[in-house]
C-alpha cells in the first residue's frame, strides 16, 4: 500500500487538464502537455483509492484549520475550541479548510487545502460556556506592588460527526464555494 | 448575611482578620506541615505558587511547541532528513501543516509522515537548494512518487 500513500491532491487537476471547460480555474495550472504524459501506474493508483474510499474499509482522519490552530480529527471527537467564536448550540458545521485527510491505506496531502469538497467533515456545535477561573496575579518583592485579576475566556465543544471522503479522488470538484 | 452559629455571627462584626486568612488558608489546604498551619508562612507560599501559576501558562504553550519540536527531530531521524530542510521543502511545496500537527502525524500516522518527508526532499532536489538529507540513506525510496504524477505539481511555482 505504500506506494499509493502520497499527494493525490491536484491529479484531478492534471487529467482534466486536456478537457476544459469543467475545471476552469484549474486548468490555467498545468499545462496540457504534461497530462499526456501520464503513466499507467498512476491510473491503477488513483483507480485502487477509489475502490478503497467506495469499500469504505477504515476509519479516516483529518487534519482541519479552525481558529488559527490544526486539528487532527476523527469521527467521534471532541475537540474544545477556545475564544470568541459565533456559533451557536445545535448547529452543524462543515469544516472546509482541510489539510490533509486519510484513511488506513492513503493519504490525500493539500498544498495547502485539499480541493474544496473532496473531503467532507461535519460537526456539531453541543456546548458553549466558560473555562474554569483562572487566576491573574502579579507581586514584586519589596515594592509593595500586588495585582489580582480573574478570567475565564469562553470555550465552545464541537462534536465530529463525520469524517468522510465525499467525492471520487479525480472526479470533477463540486464546486461549493 | 445569616450566620447560624454564634461563633460565625461574632466573626461578622469588626476587622476581617480571619474570613481573610481563611481565604489564604483555602487556597494552601493541600500543602503539608507549617506551610498549611502557620498563616504568615502559608501566604508566602500562597503568593509565590499563585505567581508560579500565572508564568506557567506562558510557558507551557512554549514547552508544548519544545516537544513538538523534539518529536518532529526525532521522525526525521528515521527518515534521513533534517527538520529544518523538512520544513522548508514542505513550504516550498505550499503544504502549510504547522509543527503541532506534524508531531501529530509523526505519531499516530508514521507512514503519512514518511511520505512527507519523501515529498519535502524531493522539492528541495528540484529547487536545487542544498539540502542536509542523508545522501546514503535516502528518503522514501520504496514510496514510487513518481507513481502518483508527483514532479508534475512540485515542479509548479508557487503561488
Amino acid at each position: 500500500m505504500a506506494l499509493i500513500r502520497a499527494g493525490l491532491q491536484r491529479l484531478a487537476n492534471v487529467f482534466n487538464g486536456g478537457q476544459a471547460g469543467v475545471l476552469s480555474r484549474f486548468v490555467t495550472s498545468l499545462s496540457p502537455v504534461e497530462s499526456k504524459t501520464v503513466p499507467e501506474t498512476t491510473k491503477d493508483v488513483i483507480a485502487e483509492c477509489n475502490n478503497l474510499i467506495e469499500k469504505n474499509a477504515s476509519r479516516n482522519f483529518a487534519i482541519v484549520h479552525l481558529l488559527g490552530k490544526q486539528w487532527r480529527v476523527t469521527d467521534g471527537d471532541l475537540l474544545v475550541v477556545e475564544g470568541y467564536w459565533p456559533p451557536s448550540i445545535g448547529d452543524k458545521i462543515r469544516l472546509d479548510k482541510v489539510l490533509v485527510a486519510g484513511t488506513k491505506d492513503f493519504s490525500l496531502i493539500g498544498r495547502p487545502l485539499v480541493q474544496p469538497g473532496l473531503v467532507d467533515v461535519t460537526a456539531t456545535v453541543i456546548s458553549k460556556g466558560l473555562s474554569h477561573t483562572r487566576t491573574h496575579f502579579k507581586k514584586k518583592r519589596r515594592k509593595q506592588f500586588m495585582r489580582i485579576n480573574f478570567y475565564r475566556s469562553p470555550q465552545t465543544i464541537l462534536r465530529i460527526n463525520s469524517v468522510e471522503i465525499a467525492n471520487k479522488i479525480n472526479e470533477a470538484p463540486k464546486n461549493v464555494f | 448575611m445569616v450566620f447560624l452559629t454564634i461563633a460565625n455571627w461574632v466573626r461578622s462584626r469588626g476587622p476581617d482578620e480571619f474570613w481573610r486568612k481563611r481565604r489564604m488558608f483555602r487556597l494552601a489546604a493541600h500543602y503539608i506541615g507549617r506551610r498549611r498551619n502557620c498563616y504568615s508562612v502559608t501566604v508566602r507560599n500562597v503568593h509565590r505558587a499563585l505567581v508560579y501559576a500565572t508564568k506557567a501558562r506562558k510557558l507551557k504553550k512554549q514547552d508544548m511547541i519544545d516537544l513538538w519540536s523534539t518529536r518532529i527531530t526525532a521522525a526525521c531521524e528515521q527518515h534521513n532528513i533534517t527538520p529544518c530542510t523538512l520544513k522548508q521543502g514542505l513550504d516550498r511545496a505550499n503544504i502549510m501543516l504547522d509543527r503541532k500537527s506534524l508531531s501529530d502525524l509523526a505519531c499516530w500516522e508514521p507512514r503519512t509522515f514518511e511520505c512527507l518527508a519523501a515529498v519535502a526532499k524531493q522539492k528541495m532536489e528540484y529547487d536545487g537548494a542544498i539540502d542536509y538529507t542523508d545522501k546514503k540513506y535516502p528518503t522514501g525510496v520504496n514510496l514510487k512518487l513518481q507513481d502518483v504524477m508527483l514532479e508534475a505539481w512540485l515542479k509548479e511555482k508557487k503561488q
